[in-house]
């Protein structure tokens, strides 16, 4: 059985405009329909953490409100753990942190968490207890009992993480649960995903933060323009050669190296050393025995796969052309 | 029920953190605390004045408490996007808004008895005092009475009809909180509030709209019959009749203020009071169905 699963989901806005003309005073009422998500098939297995990417505005929000019932698609199907969305039985098992989260700022945060706790139906020692574990487990124990206002965007991420755990959730749904965060925060959050992992979670983000992306997504799909452009494990998705070669050479002359500039990716001097990339191993192999003939040294030659990244950027081009 | 309890219990933590209904409580208080004084310059009978202004302060400040604080409750949540964490956990759309309804309905309630505490002082301490009686004496025994009072609501001679008529007051206003909530889930906080108070007005004006239709439809047949022909009914009269019929007859729950002032006994027919909760349960029901069909942005 899936734990998630769309099909041809599609979501689309209308929005009221009024288009004015005032050389001959025309004024028109028209809908305008914003195509959010168009098609949507995904499936996700259960311990899986599937990482949906995409640049701002590629659909990635839409379809994970479209799965918490914050949003109605306009057509298709989507089913959570075989049920269809809104299920109250799967609800229960599910945790959610939204995009930027904005909570009751009003609340403590022990407060905050015991009332998602009261939502999910716990009762009064079991919600003690998961508040201090969970407390402890986003480094926010000592910022218990303080407002929600006074915490810095980073504490007010991990709280919010905090309450998608609350029900000790089978299946988590982050949305851009990196965004704002330092690099300490980042590696918090990235650990946190990895542990619900260990312990049998599936966990469904959003990002377009592919860094962190590619560390921890057994598959991912990538989005644009509201439509699914591939899905797959990152090992399939990647080429999985060598794309380009970083040679870094002490004690040439500058004519040694000058001749191949045109041939290279990069050509450049640093402190004395040359750092080149090369795309063609041929080029590179020449270039190692040119340098050792001529006395020079290779201080190290580091042999480059496609990143995350590269693919990416390489599928945005693509879908663009 | 436990989902609701929460909601509920988070809104009235919400709402009485809002400074607008201190500044409220704070100038019914005013207003109550110094009818004594206005009604020493009346020439009509003095408790008449105090109970006078006392219900229309508690009833007028409970409206404006229930409209600046409840319009912007549900239009908050959505605004801040707090209501995407509530949506996605185990609870029905429609047990967060009775949980927000009942929220508002609690803290305007809260503030009603605050009020009513302190109109009940300023009755005791204004009508029931002892001329032979120290200043610190009549007021410490108006404070003791007024808790009283409270709870024993025919403790006292003077008092006996306030409470119920508060009650009543309290079931108007349930009317009124679930207009706000009604408003508040499909449109800004500045329509919210004129629609509400709207409604509040038209509510209590009910009577004379019907009054207004009668007064139609009799001239229509007055002219007809000079010219014996059928009357020519105005579209006039059909508004007021269909507006009259949706709009809340608050003038039925109003009556009882005027009953405790210049009559001696309060009395409500019991229709009146199943009317209420019918009425709050329908607007309520409108407010789902609303709310459930809503993408929030």
């Amino acid at each position: 059985m899936w734990i998630i699963e769309t099909e041809n989901l599609s979501k689309y806005y209308v929005r009221d405009v009024i288009d004015t003309e005032f050389g001959r005073l025309q004024i028109k009422f028209r809908n305008r329909r914003t195509e959010a998500l168009k098609d949507l098939t995904i499936k996700v297995g259960e311990g899986e953490i599937f990482g949906l990417l995409g640049p701002n505005g590629a659909g990635k929000t839409t379809a994970i409100k479209i799965l918490m019932g914050i949003h109605f698609p306009t057509s298709g199907t989507a089913r959570l753990m075989g049920k269809p969305l809104g299920d109250r039985a799967v609800k229960k098992r599910i945790g959610f942190l939204p995009e930027n989260p904005y909570f009751y700022d009003y609340l403590k945060g022990w407060e905050f968490l015991d009332f998602y706790g009261q939502l999910y139906g716990m009762d009064r020692k079991t919600r003690r207890n998961k508040i201090e574990e969970l407390l402890d487990q986003v480094g926010l124990t000592e910022a218990a009992n303080r407002p929600l206002r006074g915490y810095s965007k980073g504490m007010n991420q991990r709280i919010g993480l905090a309450q998608a755990l609350m029900n000790d959730p089978d299946l988590v749904f982050l949305d851009e649960p990196q965004s704002g965060l330092d690099p300490f925060g980042r590696k918090d959050v990235r650990d946190i995903i990895i542990s619900l992992r260990e312990k049998g979670k599936t966990v469904f983000f959003s990002s377009h933060i592919l860094t962190d992306a590619e560390m921890i997504c057994d598959r991912v799909g990538i989005l644009f323009e509201g439509r699914l452009r591939s899905i797959g494990p990152l090992g399939k998705l990647l080429s999985s050669g060598v794309t380009e070669w970083e040679i870094v050479v002490r004690g040439v002359k500058d004519a040694t190296m000058e001749p191949w500039r045109e041939n290279l990716k990069r050509l450049s001097k640093v402190e004395g050393d040359f750092w080149a990339i090369a795309e063609k191993e041929e080029l590179t192999r020449e270039i190692i025995q040119r340098v050792v003939s001529e006395g020079g040294e290779l201080v190290s030659l580091t042999p480059r796969r496609e990143s995350l990244e590269d693919y990416f950027i390489r599928e945005m081009q693509g879908s663009k052309e | 029920m436990r989902e609701i309890l929460a909601i509920a219990k988070n809104t009235f933590k919400e709402a009485i953190r809002n400074r607008i209904l201190y500044v409220i409580l704070i100038f019914a208080l005013l207003l109550i605390m110094f009818s004594g004084v206005l009604s020493e310059l009346t020439i009509s009978s003095r408790d008449q004045i105090i109970k006078d202004m006392g219900f229309a302060a508690i009833n007028l400040f409970g409206v404006a408490i229930a409209v600046f604080v409840g319009v912007s409750l549900v239009y908050n949540e959505l605004e801040k996007k707090t209501i995407y964490t509530i949506v996605s956990k185990p609870i029905g759309r429609w047990q967060f808004l009775l949980g927000k309804y009942f929220g508002l309905l609690l803290t305007v309630w809260v503030n009603m008895l605050v009020m009513t505490y302190f109109f009940l002082v300023s009755l005791h301490f204004n009508i029931e005092a002892d001329p032979d009686s120290s200043l610190l004496q009549v007021l410490g025994g108006s404070l003791g009475k007024g808790f009283v009072n409270l709870f024993a609501w025919g403790a006292f001679e003077a008092t006996r009809n306030v409470m119920f008529v508060i009650a009543i007051s309290c079931l108007e206003l349930a009317i009124i909180t679930a207009f706000a909530i009604l408003f508040s889930s499909f449109s800004t906080p500045t329509l919210s509030m004129f629609l509400t108070v709207f409604t509040f007005v038209a509510g209590r004006s009910n009577e004379h709209i019907v009054r207004f239709a009668d007064h139609i439809m009799n001239n229509a047949h007055k002219i007809a019959a000079t010219g014996d022909t059928v009357p020519d009914v105005p579209f006039a009269y059909y508004f007021a009749e269909v507006a009259a019929h949706i709009m809340p007859n608050l003038g039925a729950f109003h009556r009882t203020v005027a009953q405790a002032i210049y009559e001696d006994k309060v009395q409500i027919w019991p229709g009146t009071l199943i009317y209420g909760v019918i009425y709050t349960a329908g607007i309520l029901c409108l407010s789902i169905l609303i709310f459930n069909r809503r993408n929030f942005k």
